[in-house]
């Protein structure tokens, strides 16, 4: 149960928080699936298997993608991240360097400026 | 933010303390976001949000082709100028005197209250519904405020109106700034506060709103959809002035209208009502 695994006491913790933790367990637990699957698809001989395995594989990735989709409507930060980071192309390390060096000119990139969170969520403040 | 303007005196640590100054002012004045969801920033260009699936126009005739309409919010865009002073901003950058940011505060406020009522009372000639207005929310009639026992009841009744519904909370509770007051009044023989008492029940916050009476929301109501979050941008510069704005897009999205529950002063209420 995700409940056992908080790292700070329930009583102390925003119903939120408790809420992004369930989600961030269940997509390890998914992400540790697609993994698992993946393997025992790949050693296993029996075709039929296999493409059961395959299957199953592919259901968890689907699981760990909407999973993944609840955090980055409720978590901004990973929303940013996510922005940043996903469907891009070229080096993936140097995205981030490519946005420092945009920050030095975000008069002229309005669209980009306008992605930084200043007040954002309040509950709990 | 701008490094340096053509003037050479909004460098980006000036900028960087006039926002924070607005986003603290702001923040003094919201209050819909301590209750609800928000959602973003998805950038400057959001223009639109759609709202629940594409529904079918109306059942096709025999020979006809299906139709599927989805349904789309305006994203209002807010914003309020001001100036500072140039000599101002050169006595802060030169002689390290103080700079007072009260005009860019006040815009952030006005700018904050209009995103208050926005969230609580919509915009009908654009089809936005408010948390106070929206068409499908429940209501309930309160009783007599100043009897400390049906406070906590009229907010069980409208607790119990949206778990009827399958709303089981976590539940928000916004209220006009005299009911949210009265509220710091102990129970009979005890050293409890009202408003502890309720927090136990609201979980996700008990807020004072710029609203006539209270809505009660649940976690599914929708959220607020940001396209850009407060900033404050550099406008331009006169022989006087620099001139700024602050601004923000956003818009509520109701998802679910009756997982609210407006309480609204019945008619034995004086103590309520507004002069």
């Amino acid at each position: 149960m995700s409940s056992i695994s908080l790292h700070e006491p329930a009583e102390q913790l925003t119903e939120r928080t408790i809420d992004v933790h369930r989600a961030v367990v269940s997509l390890i637990e998914e992400l540790e699936a697609v993994d698992w699957y993946n393997q025992r698809a790949e050693a296993c001989k029996d075709p039929q298997l296999q493409a059961v395995l395959r299957h199953n594989r592919d259901e968890e990735i689907e699981h760990a993608s909407m999973t993944l989709e609840w955090i980055r409507r409720n978590v901004p930060k990973f929303a940013a991240a996510l922005k940043l980071f996903l469907f891009t192309s070229g080096e993936i390390t140097a995205i981030e360097d490519d946005t420092k060096e945009e920050k030095k000119e975000e008069i002229t990139t309005p669209e980009r400026r306008s992605l930084r969170l200043t007040i954002g969520d309040m509950k709990g403040s | 933010m701008r490094e340096e303007s053509a003037s050479g005196v909004v460098t980006s640590e000036l900028m960087k303390r006039i926002e924070e100054a607005a986003v603290s002012a702001a923040r003094e004045i919201l209050s819909g976001r301590r209750i609800i969801d928000v959602e973003g920033p998805y950038g400057v260009g959001l223009t639109t949000v759609e709202v629940g699936n594409d529904d079918r126009c109306r059942e096709p005739g025999p020979d006809e082709a299906s139709a599927v309409v989805s349904r789309a919010l305006s994203v209002p865009m807010i914003y309020r100028r001001f100036a500072i002073s140039k000599r101002r901003i050169a006595a802060f950058q030169e002689t390290g005197q103080p700079l007072n940011l009260k005009v860019a505060e006040d815009a952030a406020q006005a700018v904050a209250s209009r995103e208050e009522k926005f969230v609580y009372q919509g915009q009908s000639e654009f089809h936005l519904g408010g948390l106070l207005t929206v068409e499908g929310r429940q209501n309930v009639n309160a009783g007599n405020w100043d009897n400390v026992d049906e406070v906590l009841g009229d907010v069980i009744t409208a607790v119990n109106a949206l778990d009827a519904k399958g709303y089981r909370g976590p539940y928000g509770l916004a209220l006009a700034p005299e009911l949210y007051n009265s509220l710091f009044r102990r129970y009979a023989g005890s050293d409890l506060l009202q408003i502890e008492h309720l927090k136990r029940l609201c979980t996700r916050g008990i807020v004072k709103a710029a609203i006539e009476g209270c809505v009660l929301v649940a976690r599914d109501v929708g959220s607020i959809v940001l396209g850009q979050d407060l900033q404050v941008s550099h406008l331009t510069s006169d022989a006087a002035h620099e001139h700024f704005a602050v601004s923000e897009s956003l818009v509520l999205k109701i998802e679910a209208p009756d997982a609210i529950c407006t309480i609204t002063a019945g008619s034995n209420r004086p103590a309520i009502e507004r002069g």
